[in-house]
């Protein structure tokens, strides 16, 4: 509306001075004489003399007409280049004025009977050479945004409101003869501009919009997903101060839009980080002002071509389609891996045989230990299939009707209770002694077979054949980015793939960040802290990632946030919480460390690690309250010595204790 | 430690009145004043159980019991009157929490312990009234702890009524509630009714650790897990009518809001901080405790001076910790019942610190002195007439908030003219939660699969299970017990008794 209202009030101008003189610098000329003259008749011979007598100080006369042409020149010139360097003419300007505030309007003109009548002339009247005119496209381009393509206002430029309107003329003329053309990307661009451009729907990318959205509400931010499904964080609940529980929801991309978050479902093929211009695979292009990247992972699949579509790996929703699928139609598969995923899988899971191949001596040995493993074998073997399983989960679950549509592809990673919306049983009635786990081995390969029951074998290093349907790789993750730079930069990144970032999650590519899965942590750690791909820290990662990036907007000094101080996850394993805190497995402390136990079976599995009298990690399993406390212990490091043995005394309430 | 029978252990105690004990001085060394502690008959053979066990593990064991605490705490510098421990007393770090102690400010060898104030400094109680009643509240019960539970932020909190930068947290720190005020959180007669003013003055932001800050700054408006809650509360009973009603309920069923909590992440850090320090303090002073964890400070002494300034703005955090948590929940309730939170007449009765040290004028012997008071799990009690209690309590005395642990019953209590010279205007603060019952009792031999561990050459240990007792729901000091024993020994007078419908929990 405004511009249409600019362009009336510029083109009824035009006609007006257009019955004056063909060009507009002229026509300043054809002004200025008749003023003159004007009051040269009014306040006859005296006056004229005094003109006379005065000789005007060059510097600051204007009477003289400059053609465009010696402008057009002057502007190439090494005289300018020396003046403005390669900063339009307008930028080393200030304007001078009283108090604080500026006045909203400049002045109405600079230049009075012939000459400069103030201290400070606005940066055209200042410099006789530049002409505003509209062959003069060098110097109109320096007060044409090059995101809007709309003329700066004068606020920005400090034109006085002659100058301006001139300015605005010469425009519009230029534009009319075709000097200057707006390029149809940037009238498209200006549709996909965002102050914030985030990549990748998952926890991270969500948390971080949020926390974007939070800090500074109504800023644009694009959310760029390859699905149309992106994730959020629910029923969050506080363990301690930084251990958190939270379930995951997955919603409908539209529905988290809101009118200043766009979501756009497509995929980044491609940033040129010095215009800070992204392009889309299918040819959007957005214009932002920080980008963050949190394209997550990818499971690590074992690649083997014969038998490609007898693996998959477990990690998106369109993976767990094609898994359930399969237990569908299956007897027996085998699952390799020892994470979270293949822990939940072997859990969750009726009705089929599973062979589990574990490369460690203990199943989940992401997380637990040996002994913590022994307490849940005892869960797994009499896991009952009348559904008390289901008893033991306190959690709200949210049961979302899921559309099933085309648009689903590849999804964000899964969550934690990822399973709660899927039929994970087979179709074997009978329930045989189903799992069968193969302690510290490893797969040599995998061939076809063409035998009557199965169709797969899998060789392992030690020699022995498997029989089975499928193959289920849940081995962990890679950090996955698909697209790359168009000018010549590229991320330092880590041995694992992973983008380095610092302790603000910036890349090493300028306003560019990264978080989640993606990433890998190129700042000091904390002594109590490692990188994990993990849920919780893709969460965190992606609000430091909103935070910061809203601090660097902002031009604000932030700190790192403290949850990197120490590492904390709580999952659910076997149908216990558990929660990991510090250096719970005693990760690089060089086995100088003592652990302390206290374990009720089928109730709570409590370990201590201490390393000098000191706690510094932590394993609870089960409801054990002693979350915030053992988070203050390891931060504070008091010295648990005295105490003995007797810290972990039921008797005794530690968590009242240190109060 | 002194090493005693169990029986040699109890002639050093005497019994002066039904409600109260004294410790006579060498029941542990070096005790310059005389121990004291208040329990009923409910809570005595709790205390004696707690000596008999250490007595019976040789003073092995990290854990003391209280009365030792207590004596300990006698026997520190500068200590004038006597280390009180009150009903609700169990073994914390250092000080027992419900032990209190003064020292005297003009004597150079005072000291200041961080231990005496207790790692969540300023951890302490708030109440606010409304004009509801139980009949309003019982139907929409869920859908209100569920707005209140959206509304008290979790992590990463609130905008605006939570410092989110560090400029932010500096003036929150040095400001205390009139940070709260000034940026439209709370109401002015807000601060009237709360300790202090709800603004600790000596506050220094700039003597916290960074670490400190860093730590605090995304807990702030977080209520913090173990025993804090916000809880929606009924009145079930008023003994003290015309006090009750000075403090605005009425009637039994009238509904109130009850929010625990404290300085969290910040408080501890700036104790551990100080500890730190004040163990390098010790050896330059040459100061001799009975237990190391009495680390303390000359109060005259840098390090001294350091810590109540720090200490002092963790004050302030807790109270603009509270102060937000008091804006959510009008906020809530307004949202709840559609109207205002004036009209709701949601007024803060009473707030009280239970964790805290404070410069304080008392007589003792007489003659009036200053004196730095430690109040761990232990709340002030003011008389009546007092200068430092608000007008509107001046009559009444000074109202003490005492929760109970999650989910049982809270009481308001007042402060009396026996408590002032008895206990430094001191009283209980909650239950006792030293001896749990909910813990297992069994620590099954797990021994063997943890075999596959040693291998590794790590040093494994297990819990010992033979300090277990026979399970007795009774071990736990019942907030009624508490309260009881403090109304019977005169140290307070209880007012109002009030019990949960909802619980929310940070």
């Amino acid at each position: 509306m405004m511009n249409f209202l600019t362009k009336i009030a510029c083109s009824s101008n035009l006609f007006k001075l257009n019955n004056l003189s063909p060009y507009s610098s002229a026509l300043v000329k054809s002004i200025v004489t008749t003023n003159v003259y004007y009051c040269e008749a009014h306040e006859n011979e005296e006056a004229k003399k005094e003109q006379i007598k005065e000789k005007i100080d060059p510097s600051i006369d204007r009477t003289r007409i400059i053609p465009v042409e010696t402008s057009i020149r002057y502007l190439k010139s090494a005289a300018y280049k020396e003046t403005y360097g390669d900063q339009a003419v307008w930028v080393p300007y200030r304007r001078n004025h009283k108090g604080l505030i500026p006045p909203r309007k400049t002045r109405k003109t600079c230049i009075r009977k012939g000459k400069i009548s103030t201290g400070s002339p606005c940066p055209i009247c200042r410099d006789e050479y530049l002409v505003l005119h509209h062959e003069n496209t060098d110097l109109l381009k320096q007060f044409i945004s090059p995101q809007t393509g709309q003329v700066l206002s004068f606020s920005k430029t400090g034109l006085c409101q002659k100058k301006h309107l001139q300015l605005l003329l010469a425009v519009e003329r230029a534009k009319d003869h075709g000097r200057i053309v707006l390029h149809k990307s940037i009238t498209e661009n200006c549709q996909n501009e965002c102050s914030f451009l985030i990549v990748g729907g998952g926890i991270s990318g969500v948390s971080c919009v949020e926390t974007i959205n939070f800090l500074a509400p109504g800023e644009k931010i694009i959310i760029l997903t390859e699905s149309s499904l992106i994730k959020s964080v629910t029923n969050l609940v506080q363990l301690g101060k930084y251990a958190q529980r939270f379930d995951v929801k997955e919603i409908v991309a539209e529905n988290f839009a809101k009118p200043n978050i766009h979501v756009i479902t497509d995929e980044l093929k491609s940033i040129n980080s010095k215009e800070k211009i992204a392009k889309t695979a299918k040819g959007l292009i957005i214009k932002y002002g920080l980008a963050c990247i949190c394209t997550g992972a990818r499971p690590k699949i074992i690649h083997n071509k014969n038998v490609e579509e007898f693996v998959i790996g477990i990690r998106d929703t369109d993976s767990v389609k094609e898994f359930q699928k399969r237990i569908k139609t299956s007897k027996k598969f085998v699952l390799i891996g020892n994470g979270g995923i293949a822990s939940e899988i072997i859990y969750e899971i009726q009705n089929i045989q599973i062979e589990w191949l574990i490369k460690d001596n203990h199943m989940s040995s992401t997380f637990i230990d040996p002994g913590a493993s022994k307490f849940f074998e005892s869960r797994l073997r009499n896991k009952d299939y009348t559904k008390t399983n289901q008893s033991v989960v306190k959690r709200m679950r949210y049961m979302e009707e899921r559309k099933t549509s085309e648009e689903v592809r590849k999804g964000a990673a899964l969550g934690p209770d990822w399973h709660r919306l899927i039929d994970m049983s087979g179709n074997l009635n009978s329930n045989p002694e189903n799992i069968k786990i193969h302690y510290g081995v490893e797969v040599k390969t995998i061939t076809r077979v063409e035998e009557e029951e199965f169709l797969i074998c899998v060789e392992l290093m030690n020699g022995e054949k498997i029989l089975c349907d499928f193959v289920v790789s849940a081995t962990g993750v890679e950090p996955y980015k698909t697209f790359n730079f168009e000018d010549y930069v590229d991320f330092k990144c880590s041995d694992d793939g992973g983008i380095i970032v610092d302790a603000f999650m910036r890349s090493s590519v300028d306003s560019i960040y990264a978080a989640g899965d993606v990433c890998t942590a190129g700042w000091e750690h904390s002594k109590f802290w490692h990188q994990m791909r993990l849920w919780t820290q893709a969460r965190q990662m992606g609000m430091m990632a909103g935070k910061s990036m809203i601090a660097d907007y902002n031009k604000e000094e932030i700190y790192q946030d403290f949850c990197f101080e120490l590492f904390s996850h709580v999952t659910k394993l076997y149908g216990y919480q558990v929660v990991l805190l510090g250096r719970y497995n005693g990760q690089g402390l060089n086995d100088d460390y003592e652990l302390l136990f206290r374990i009720t079976p089928d109730k709570e599995y409590i370990k201590f690690v201490l390393k000098n009298g000191r706690l510094v990690g932590a394993l609870l399993i089960g409801e054990t309250g002693l979350e915030e406390t053992c988070e203050n212990l390891i931060l504070n490091q008091i010295d648990l010595t005295p105490y003995g043995d007797d810290i972990l005394n039921p008797n005794i309430d530690i968590e009242d204790y240190f109060d | 430690m002194v090493v005693r029978k169990y029986d040699d252990e109890l002639k050093y105690i005497e019994k002066i009145t039904d409600y109260s004990w004294r410790i006579k001085k060498g029941f542990q060394p070096n005790m310059n004043v005389e121990g004291v502690f208040y329990v009923n008959k409910n809570l005595e053979p709790l205390m004696f159980e707690e000596l008999r066990n250490s007595c019976r593990t040789d003073g092995i064991g990290g854990f003391l019991p209280g009365m030792k605490q207590i004596a300990n705490v006698a026997a520190l510098p500068g200590i004038v009157g006597k280390s009180v421990g009150l009903p609700d007393i169990h073994s914390g770090y250092g000080f027992a929490i419900g032990n209190m102690a003064a020292f005297d400010m003009n004597n150079p060898d005072s000291i200041v312990s961080p231990g005496g104030v207790g790692f969540d400094i300023n951890c302490g109680v708030r109440l606010l009234r409304t004009n509801l009643f139980e009949k309003d509240v019982r139907p929409v019960q869920e859908s209100l702890a569920q707005a209140l539970f959206d509304h008290i932020p979790v992590g990463v909190g609130s905008k605006g009524i939570i410092p989110m930068n560090a400029r932010d947290l500096e003036e929150a720190l040095e400001m205390g509630m009139d940070w709260s005020l000034r940026e439209g959180y709370v109401w002015a007669e807000d601060k009237e009714h709360c300790e202090e003013y709800g603004r600790m003055l000596n506050a220094d932001p700039s003597k916290v650790s960074m670490r400190a800050k860093k730590r605090g700054l995304p807990q702030l408006g977080t209520l913090g897990a173990g025993n804090h809650y916000a809880e929606i509360q009924v009145v079930d009973e008023i003994y003290d009518k015309w006090a009750a009603s000075k403090m605005g309920i009425e009637e039994k069923g009238q509904v109130c809001v009850m929010i625990h909590s404290g300085s969290r992440g910040f408080g501890h850090q700036v104790a551990t901080d100080a500890l730190v320090e004040m163990e390098k303090a010790m050896k330059r002073d040459k100061i001799e405790t009975n237990d190391r964890q009495l680390a303390c400070a000359r109060i005259h002494s840098e390090e001294g001076q350091n810590y109540l300034k720090a200490m002092a703005a963790a004050g302030n955090f807790a109270w603009v910790n509270r102060s937000s948590m008091t804006f959510l929940t009008r906020q809530a309730f307004a949202k709840q019942f559609n109207t205002t939170p004036d009209d709701l007449d949601m007024h803060v009765i009473y707030d009280v610190s239970h964790n805290i040290a404070k410069i304080e004028n008392h007589i003792i012997d007489g003659k009036e002195m200053k004196l730095l008071v430690h109040r761990k799990g232990s709340t002030r009690a003011f008389p009546p007439h007092h200068p430092l209690i608000p007008v509107d309590y001046q009559l009444t005395g000074q109202p003490v908030l005492v929760g109970g642990t999650m989910g049982t019953c809270s009481y308001i209590l007042t402060g009396t003219e026996k408590g002032m010279t008895e206990t430094f205007g001191s009283t209980c603060h909650g239950a006792g939660r030293a001896l749990s019952r909910a813990k297992s009792r069994r620590n099954i031999d797990y021994l063997d699969i943890l075999e596959q561990m040693k291998s590794k050459n790590i040093a494994i240990r297990v819990a010992s299970p033979k300090l277990v007792m026979e399970e007795s729901p009774e071990s736990y000091k019942n907030v009624t017990d508490v309260v009881d024993t403090c109304h019977s020994a005169g140290i307070s007078k209880k007012c109002v008794k009030l019990r949960p419908i909802a619980v929310i929990k940070g």
